[in-house]
């Protein structure tokens, strides 16, 4: 982006900003559900300095973190190999497509209330939504990356001399590698998504809890700081990934 | 049938059907063809005459329905590294540099750094691009990814070099400049070529002999010897009395098999 289109965009942000603290601070709207920018910081660095009733504010960050890190590595570490397989031969691809596709549009949210059923509210419960989450993407997106490698790479590679293990390892698995990392971003950003909701319904700890709990007691300025927070760490999530995806598939889409 | 006995690619009564949308489309019918060591072919034919089916049958990519091609004698049973294979979308591996992917056939079989190395700098200096051993393929002009895929396919030191349409996806000029490299390649390597192309201009310019196709089912309608092989660096040898008596007689043998082709797609 040009320095000149920058500077448009900081305007507008700043605009909004002025707006927002105006029509607060001016009294407006009701303070008590719409806080003026200030509010939010000074609220901010309450939360920071002091932590949310007696839990710092890192331990929530971290509990939100660790959940979303350890449910997506297990839901990716099963995705990856499973949807190459199923992209390479065409009869696990039947074997296992119609319940892939038949789970796919479900919001993995509307399975809160029967894991919590199942499996209650521990950590489990919250580590398997976000696995099944980012299992689902990962999955769909690998086996499409192995479908989208040409016949004429294939045969090119045919005519090199590969055997079978090698035409999969040096030739399937780089090449789809784009369609991995694209199943991974969205895996991942969703999971982060997931992972607030499910806190919200079932948690003693994380930003979704401290949310819930936040807006049961009417301490709206905490509830805003939440939302924010939750906006930024998704944000750098799907940062740190595409730094990775820059990394590993420099070719990618080009 | 031209030294049959010795011949490096020996295509023998092949025919190919294939169903589509539930009718049986004849590609090939009963083609027999016999290619010499270091004998440089094209055939040439109206889209849709089984020249692509041909190659892919020779390259072992699909087997026939009929008939069965010999390589030195041996029959083929599927792709093998005896027969390096250039397609006209490159097919490069993007995650590799220009040199990885010469390197690609020698490094699959275990061939040692400095012995592929080696043959890797021979080749990209053949095909001029030892400047661009290191960039990426999407970094190259398609003439150079050309050129790239080119030396890829010799790395194994095929005894044949199966190109379909390689320069297909080239501007004019690139083209013409290609033409020019492949000859030198072809006539410093003396690799045997069987080369598929829209363009009679191209056919001629570079073979050795012209196969035309008759359309579906394909068929040898006619082959011509044309050896411009003398004088193939004079820039005026396309303008030539003979280049254009040559293009001029297979022009109406494919423009004859182009007009089947339109009358059969304006009835379908």
């Amino acid at each position: 982006m040009s320095w000149r289109l920058f500077r448009l965009s900081a305007l507008s942000v700043l605009c909004v900003l002025a707006l927002w603290a105006i029509v607060t601070e001016g009294g407006w709207i009701d303070r008590r559900f719409l806080p003026s920018p200030t509010d939010i910081a000074v609220q901010a660095a309450v939360l920071v300095g002091q932590g949310y009733i007696g839990t710092p504010l890192h331990s929530h960050l971290l509990a939100s973190l660790a959940r979303t890190f350890v449910g997506f590595a297990v839901g990716a570490s099963i995705a990856v190999p499973l949807g190459l397989a199923i992209g390479y031969s065409e009869r696990l691809h039947a074997l296992i497509t119609p319940f892939l596709a038949a789970l796919r549009p479900i919001p993995v949210i509307a399975y809160i209330p029967l894991v919590i059923l199942w499996f209650g509210i521990g950590e489990f419960s919250k580590i398997l939504l976000i696995s099944l989450t980012s299992f689902l993407y990962v999955t769909v997106n690998a086996a499409a990356g192995v479908r989208s490698v040409s016949a004429d790479l294939i045969r090119a590679a045919q005519s090199l001399g590969v055997s079978e293990r090698q035409l999969f390892m040096h030739v399937i698995l780089p090449e789809s590698l784009p369609y991995i990392f694209a199943g991974l971003r969205i895996g991942a950003a969703v999971s982060w998504a997931v992972v607030v909701a499910a806190e919200l319904v079932a948690a003693q700890s994380g930003l979704g809890y401290m949310i819930m709990d936040a807006a049961t007691f009417f301490r709206i300025p905490v509830v805003y700081v939440g939302i924010m927070l939750i906006g930024l760490i998704g944000f750098a999530i799907e940062r740190v990934i595409a730094a990775l995806e820059r990394r590993f598939v420099h070719w990618g889409n080009r | 049938m031209p030294g049959a006995e010795h011949a490096r690619i020996q295509v023998e009564r092949l025919s190919h059907r294939y169903s589509r949308n539930a009718e049986t489309v004849s590609a090939l019918e009963d083609v027999s063809l016999a290619i010499a060591p270091g004998e440089l072919v094209s055939i040439v034919g109206p889209s849709g005459c089984g020249k692509t089916t041909l190659l892919s049958i020779v390259a072992g990519f699909i087997p026939p329905t009929a008939g069965e091609v010999r390589v030195a004698g041996a029959p083929v049973s599927g792709p093998g590294r005896d027969r390096g294979v250039v397609f006209q979308s490159f097919a490069l591996f993007n995650w590799l540099t220009v040199q990885e992917n010469v390197e690609f056939g020698p490094r699959m079989r275990g061939v040692r750094v400095a012995e592929r190395r080696e043959r890797s700098d021979q080749l990209l200096a053949l095909v001029g691009l030892t400047r661009f051993r290191n960039r990426f393929p999407y970094e190259l002009s398609g003439g150079m990814k050309q050129r790239a895929a080119i030396a890829r396919a010799l790395a194994n030191d095929p005894e044949i070099l199966l190109m379909d349409e390689p320069f297909g996806a080239l501007d004019a000029q690139s083209r013409e400049m290609m033409q020019e490299e492949l000859v030198r390649i072809w006539q410093s390597s003396g690799k045997t070529i069987l080369f598929v192309t829209h363009s009679i201009d191209e056919a001629i310019y570079l073979s050795s002999r012209v196969v035309v196709f008759t359309f579906r089912p394909g068929r040898v309608k006619h082959v011509l010897q044309v050896d411009f092989t003398g004088d193939r660096f004079d820039p005026h040898i396309r303008t030539g009395r003979d280049f254009i008596r040559a293009k001029a007689s297979i022009l109406d043998m494919v423009r004859e098999e182009t007009l089947k082709q339109f009358s059969a797609e304006s009835q379908a």
